[in-house]
């Protein structure tokens, strides 16, 4: 170990600085731009220096837990979990299979296994496909007049326009932790739900998403959320035609309408 | 990615945000010291399998501490909540490339906070026409409350009690490098100690501070893994 008041083996009154000198500031984040990049140059050509510096930055990185702790609010994760669902779905470039008629709503535990083995990416190939480049084509084979056409030209720029838009979910229940955000994709059929806060379930339930379209309100998929009442992951229906989206306790299984108390709903 | 991860392993881990580093017993590594690192691999592996599951995972295990560091450097919940996000979308946007031979996915996240936070806290800095006094800028001591509130958290004891064991004049540079984000040579300037002195009390620092907190030789196992 160095004595404290060890000199560099170099200063930059004396002419070049060895980079090893350098290297616990560099863990610390404390040299200049310069600096840094000559540390940099040297770690890649020497990799025990390069294991020393990894070592010092894992003690540097202790420091943190040295500061009060604190919770950072939940926009943070509703923000963060949209945007990384938004690329993750942009992110899909499988060839798409011809998306089959959907009678009844899939549970949203099920996507999730299907994401987990890499089973929806397909599907959302298919959406962003068909909204990025393959519009025109879908609407003239849709339209035989004038009309029609524009109402779908209508319809698109409305999805589009409504991509990346995001509305709240608030708790029915005044002062109740749940909140949330839907966040609305180029699709009108896929949106990212991220919301916190949620009660836990008794054993037999689960929490059941509804898009409510005029005094119909229609599954859109279940979940149940994670221990601290999170839960990030896709929703499918007809949200276009949707004015508000619901949140209930229903058996596990799922309802053909909502049974149980509502926990948590926002306009859309 | 890990299709034979369950969710209720991941969920199961994810509600745990302690750092496993400071469940260690002695000398030695615990075997949940191991577990943690897994677990972070684990999470890993899904981020670089493109598994959105893996950053919720990586937020409910590190958020918090990675909230609070951000917070103590910037004092601002708003500014600090956006470095938050930032550093990890930076983590799912750059998973793919992560050599875990180049440490813990919780020192990759909490290293992203930190530079961004500096970064932010320099680039102020060079914008103000106030020479900033090394009084003013030095971390500020937390609330009574706030303490009293987070002495219950072992780890946030341990590491306290670490740096209190340090030389004050070790703590005082690290704190001002790593809180104050100013750079070796104005710490230097700023004190009127020489430069290498402030070298050698970050270095000595950084040495005592993984002695006493027993950080596992994460680069050795690292390889360990990648073999």
């Amino acid at each position: 170990m160095a004595p404290e008041n060890e000199q560099p083996r170099n200063t930059p009154e004396m002419g070049e600085t060895d980079p090893s000198s350098l290297l616990a500031a560099y863990a610390l984040h404390a040299l200049s731009p310069e600096e840094t990049a000559m540390v940099e140059e040297y770690l890649a050509a020497h990799p025990d220096a390069a294991r020393d510096v990894a070592m010092l930055k894992e003690a540097a990185a202790m420091l943190p837990y040295g500061v009060p702790p604190m919770t950072p609010g939940p926009q943070v994760r509703l923000r963060l979990m949209a945007e990384v669902y938004r690329e993750a779905l942009a992110e899909s470039g499988e060839p798409p299979p011809p998306r089959a008629p959907q009678s009844t709503p899939m549970p949203i535990e099920r996507a999730r296994a299907r994401w987990r083995g890499g089973a929806i990416w397909p599907f959302a190939a298919v959406i962003l496909l068909v909204l990025s480049i393959g519009f025109g084509g879908w609407a003239v084979s849709l339209n035989r007049d004038v009309r029609d056409r524009e109402r779908v030209i209508a319809t698109q720029s409305g999805a589009i326009a409504a991509a990346g838009t995001t509305k709240p979910l608030l708790a029915t229940t005044p002062g109740a932790p749940a909140r949330g955000e839907l966040l609305r994709l180029a699709s009108d059929q896929v949106a990212v739900l991220t919301i916190s806060g949620l009660p836990p379930l008794a054993n037999g339930k689960v929490y059941e998403v509804w898009f409510i379209a005029g005094s119909t309100p229609v599954g859109a998929g279940l979940f149940s959320p994670n221990p601290d009442g999170s839960w990030s992951g896709l929703v499918r229906g007809d949200i276009a035609s949707a004015q508000a989206i619901a949140i209930s306790v229903e058996p596990t299984g799922g309802s053909a309408a909502p049974t149980g108390d509502i926990v948590a709903k926002g306009a859309l | 990615m890990d299709a034979g991860l369950s969710l209720a392993q991941a969920e199961h881990m994810a509600g745990d945000p302690k750092p496993r580093g400071f469940r260690t017993v002695g000398k030695g590594m615990a075997a949940d010291d191991t577990t943690g690192q897994d677990a972070d691999a684990t999470i890993l592996h899904q981020i670089v399998g493109r598994d959105p599951r893996g950053i919720e995972q990586l937020y409910d295990r590190y958020g918090g501490i990675a909230f609070a560091l951000a917070y103590r450097l910037l004092g601002e919940r708003g500014v600090a909540e956006d470095v938050v996000q930032e550093a990890f979308l930076n983590i799912w946007r750059q998973g793919a490339t992560y050599d875990t031979r180049r440490g813990t996915v919780r020192t990759w996240l909490l290293t992203i906070v930190h530079h961004r936070a500096i970064d932010h806290i320099r680039s102020a800095r060079s914008k103000s026409s106030a020479d900033t006094v090394i009084d003013d800028a030095a971390p500020l001591p937390a609330k009574e409350d706030t303490w009293a509130e987070v002495m219950q958290g072992l780890e946030h004891e341990r590491v306290r009690q670490a740096m209190a064991t340090l030389p004050p004049e070790q703590r005082q540079v690290v704190d001002l490098a790593y809180y104050g984000g100013f750079t070796h040579s104005e710490i230097a300037a700023r004190m009127g100690i020489p430069l290498g002195t402030v070298k050698g009390r970050m270095r000595l620092a950084l040495d005592k501070l993984r002695e006493l907190l027993h950080v596992p030789d994460v680069v050795d196992e690292g390889m360990e893994r990648a073999r």
